[in-house]
């Protein structure tokens, strides 16, 4: 049996390149099907859990993907905001708590996301070194953007400017660093938070600057009894810092501040029902179960997966057939040298054992390439978070 | 040479299916140790005479016997046992597999059988047998790096390995220039002897003739076909 074995791995060897291409033919179609079914498996997995611990969601109409999307992933789409007004009623209805989203701006390209301290209650956040965002302009970052950026408690982070030719739009704003988040292996890790209040100071809508009274008249544009109309050119801070931060303000109602979205924890199945009814009933604003919509989008994702499933069918079919015909090929390519064996006088037996450890030969190492392969799947998918972002 | 036959051959008939060709021997016996040389024109049986006399081929009536077995009358797998263990092979084209190195072709037919035991005796006989033949130094390379008088010298070295009873070769210098000829045949025939072995060897070549025990002229040895 050992010259069995010699005889056929030193075939297998000496054609090397034709065994290779035909390991890897022969491996795709195991490797493509079960690597996309772990895929999804664990993409799925991934999304249902991030939904499954967010009961509603609330936001004004508009998709309810990107509504979805915005409060999970923090993905910002272009729809309309849904304002503190409803925060307010949310709380007010002693039905749910609510905890505000704000997600327009970004820092070195990733997105900051305004919140409240309940937030990390939410999603089990804790810091890993440093404390969570306590005062306007601190930041805690998602633990992989410390990592990745090289970032630690007591250095700065500046938010990415809009745009540098319109100086209507607010500036940078530099945000102390107050925190870094342990690692969760999801969408948290790849965020930087903030207190909500700070992302409207990144809209311009909150600012702050020095008392009108000091300022330099040439930039006053009008004064009424109570209101000084002060020159866009005037830079506001651009930094929070313990002497300015009593100079921040707001000039409107708060309740018309925007949000990108409300997660809504209700305290019972009633106060649940309440509160989708009454905010679905409106115009202007959904109230959603992020779950169904997962679901619903794993919907789309599966019925995709049935093509490719189909495809990676077709592809074996054709494949197996493909690697019969080499195998035949390669029979009546060495037919000089199995009538060399047959005129020595190795068996029938021996020469069909001599093909068939040949073709196992190659099955194996199939087979051991595409675990090989799924193997290094299986350890790239705990990044897969990463990839959902 | 003891005068004991290792082939006899009686009342043979053989013809292929379509019926072009048609071998008849009455009656050849080839002493043990005897070197006999066929000749004869091309197409008229040397090598069907061989492979009958190996068992690769099974006469239609008639009995082939090789010392003390009727081949003719075994299974093909008993045939095939005693062709690999009895009878030593060489063929014009070599015959080498070309993805084994010389020293594995050499030892070729201990891995394709269980009848025969690839154990250090036969290890240590086959560097002295590559040792006689002047191949030493080629054991490690492929056929494809061998000269093709090293590659026959490889191919009668795998033939002799065995210590077969029975020495067939079928032109076995067709392939060679006249001098690497002559080294192989001195090598195969101081080995064939030294081994003991019967020689029978297919030729053309009217030069070597004389260093035969025997020629035997394939025409000469066809009888009248009888159904």
């Amino acid at each position: 049996m050992t010259g069995v074995w010699l005889l056929s791995w030193r075939y297998v060897a000496h054609h090397r390149a034709q065994t290779a291409i035909l390991v890897i033919c022969l491996a795709l179609p195991v490797f493509l099907p079960l690597g996309t079914m772990w895929v999804v498996d664990r993409y799925q997995s991934e999304l249902v859990v991030r939904a499954g611990s967010t009961p509603l969601v609330a936001g004004a109409k508009g998709n309810r993907f990107d509504l979805a999307m915005v409060a999970l992933y923090f993905r910002a789409g272009p729809g309309n905001a849904i304002s503190w007004a409803q925060l307010e009623e949310i709380q007010e209805s002693g039905l749910a708590l609510p905890i505000p989203i704000n997600v327009r701006h970004s820092a070195r390209g990733r997105p900051i996301v305004g919140t409240s301290p309940e937030y990390f209650e939410l999603r089990r956040l804790r810091p890993r070194t440093g404390t969570l965002p306590l005062c306007l302009g601190d930041v805690v970052l998602g633990a992989r953007v410390a990592e990745e950026l090289g970032l630690a408690p007591g250095g700065k982070l500046a938010s990415d400017q809009k745009s540098h030719h319109d100086i209507s739009k607010p500036t940078a704003l530099r945000m102390s660093i107050c925190g870094v988040l342990r690692k969760t292996g999801t969408a948290d890790d790849g965020a930087v938070f903030v207190d909500v209040r700070t992302t409207w100071v990144l809209e311009g809508l909150v600012h702050g600057h020095r008392a009108a009274s000091k300022v330099d008249p040439n930039r006053v544009i009008g004064k009424t009894d109570h209101l000084v109309h002060l020159s866009p050119s005037l830079i506001p801070h651009q930094e929070v810092t313990p002497d300015n931060v009593r100079n921040f303000h707001y000039h409107g109602p708060t309740h018309a501040l925007p949000l990108s979205a409300i997660i809504v924890i209700p305290h019972d199945l009633k106060g649940r029902t309440l509160l989708k009814a009454r905010f679905n009933a409106t115009k202007r604003w959904q109230m959603l179960e992020p779950v169904e919509v997962i679901e619903e989008l794993m919907g789309f994702v599966f019925k995709v997966k049935v093509f490719l499933d189909a495809y990676a069918g077709v592809l074996a079919i054709v494949t197996s057939i493909m690697a019969m015909l080499v195998i035949a090929l390669s029979l009546r390519l060495r037919k000089a040298e199995m009538r060399t064996l047959d005129r020595i006088g190795c068996s029938r037996g021996m020469v069909f054992l001599l093909h068939a450890v040949e073709t196992l030969t190659v099955l194996v190492l199939s087979v051991l390439l595409a675990s090989g392969a799924l193997l290094i799947l299986a350890a790239s998918l705990p990044q897969l978070s990463k990839v959902i972002e | 040479m003891t005068g004991t036959p290792a082939v006899v051959i009686d009342g043979m008939r053989f013809g292929y299916g379509d019926g072009d060709f048609r071998l008849a021997v009455d009656a050849l016996s080839i002493a043990e140790g005897e070197r006999v040389a066929c000749v004869g024109p091309s197409g008229t049986g040397k090598t069907t005479l061989v492979n009958l006399i190996a068992g690769i081929q099974v006469p239609e009536a008639g009995s082939v016997r090789l010392g003390d077995e009727v081949v003719s009358s075994l299974t093909d797998a008993e045939r095939r046992r005693v062709r690999i263990r009895d009878v030593g092979l060489v063929f014009q084209e070599f015959e080498l597999l070309d993805y084994l190195s010389a020293y594995e072709n050499l030892l070729l037919p201990y891995h394709l059988t269980p009848h025969l035991r690839l154990d250090e005796d036969v290890k240590a006989r086959a560097s002295e047998l590559a040792g006689a033949m002047g191949i030493s130094h080629t054991l490690a390379r492929r056929p494809v790096g061998l000269s093709h008088g090293e590659r026959q010298r490889v191919a009668i070295c795998r033939a002799l390995l065995t210590e077969p009873r029975l020495v067939m070769c079928d032109e076995p210098t067709g392939n060679l220039d006249s001098k690497t000829a002559m080294v192989t045949l001195d090598l195969l025939f101081a080995q064939a002897e030294r081994h003991g072995a019967t020689l029978l060897m297919v030729t053309h070549d009217q030069g070597l003739l004389h260093r035969f025990d025997r020629v035997i002229d394939v025409e000469d040895l066809q009888a009248e076909w009888t159904a």
